[in-house]
């Protein structure tokens, strides 16, 4: 039998945050791979509660530009200031 | 009454000030006209977008909040929908546990802290690691000492 995985505490519960915000890009970028899709609960130990409002938050953050949902190396940096 | 909060993209073929008067008229004043309330506004002013939106590669962010019924959200949309120079927006609602917001600006005074907070913690981290290398060097002297100690002793003929 291979070993059971560690037990998470909720990184969100530790800092002692209770609501995510769509516009703390900062916050937001923790919790994505580096293809920038969301990183799954197994691997981050975010409780199912803020899993779900972290996913929402990313994914408006996403239709707003503040966040890109795939990875490419042109266009533009992920914390934007791209402007000319 | 419900809270909401409002995020638009302006386009970026006009000058700061400009897009600043443009969302007043577009949405302060519209949002008021229709007996809604805003209690908050922020405007970010040019930001770089994650990908390219309609060709561009930035443009002007304006953030409010406001009070209104239900239906002002969706007579908002319907107008912004067929105004020009309204690049992209969203109307969400403002959860009952969301704290009071702050300003853009504050915002990115966090993420400077939090970055330097995380910079020093690595920084102590690491003299503690290297604290405990330096005092491995005196044991060259007692190994001097033994070879000394047998050198002197006559035992050995060099």
């Amino acid at each position: 039998m291979p070993p059971r995985p560690k037990k998470f505490i909720c990184p969100f519960k530790l800092q002692g945050i209770t609501y995510i915000d769509y516009k703390d890009s900062h916050l937001l970028s923790q919790y994505v791979t580096y293809y920038r899709s969301i990183q799954s609960r197994y691997h981050t130990g975010v409780s199912l509660k803020m899993q779900k409002q972290l996913a929402r938050a990313i994914k408006r953050a996403r239709h707003m530009g503040l966040f890109a949902s795939v990875r490419y190396e042109d266009v533009g940096t992920q914390q934007g200031a791209v402007s000319s | 009454m419900q809270k909401y909060e409002v995020m638009v993209i302006v386009q970026n073929d006009r000058a700061s000030a400009e897009a600043l008067a443009f969302t007043k008229e577009q949405v302060v004043k519209k949002i008021n006209g229709l007996g809604g309330k805003v209690t908050f506004e922020d405007f970010w002013g040019e930001r770089g977008f994650a990908y390219k939106i309609k060709g561009m590669k930035w443009g002007y962010y304006f953030v409010c909040q406001f009070d209104a019924e239900a239906d002002v959200p969706k007579q908002l949309t319907k107008d912004w929908n067929i105004t020009k120079g309204m690049v992209r927006f969203m109307i969400s609602k403002v959860d009952k546990k969301a704290p009071a917001p702050i300003s853009y600006a504050d915002m990115q005074k966090n993420w400077v802290k939090q970055a330097q907070e995380a910079d020093i913690a690595e920084i102590d981290e690491g003299v503690k690691v290297a604290a405990p290398a330096a005092p491995a060097a005196p044991k060259k002297d007692a190994v001097d000492k033994k070879l000394d100690a047998v050198l002197d002793s006559s035992s050995v003929s060099l």
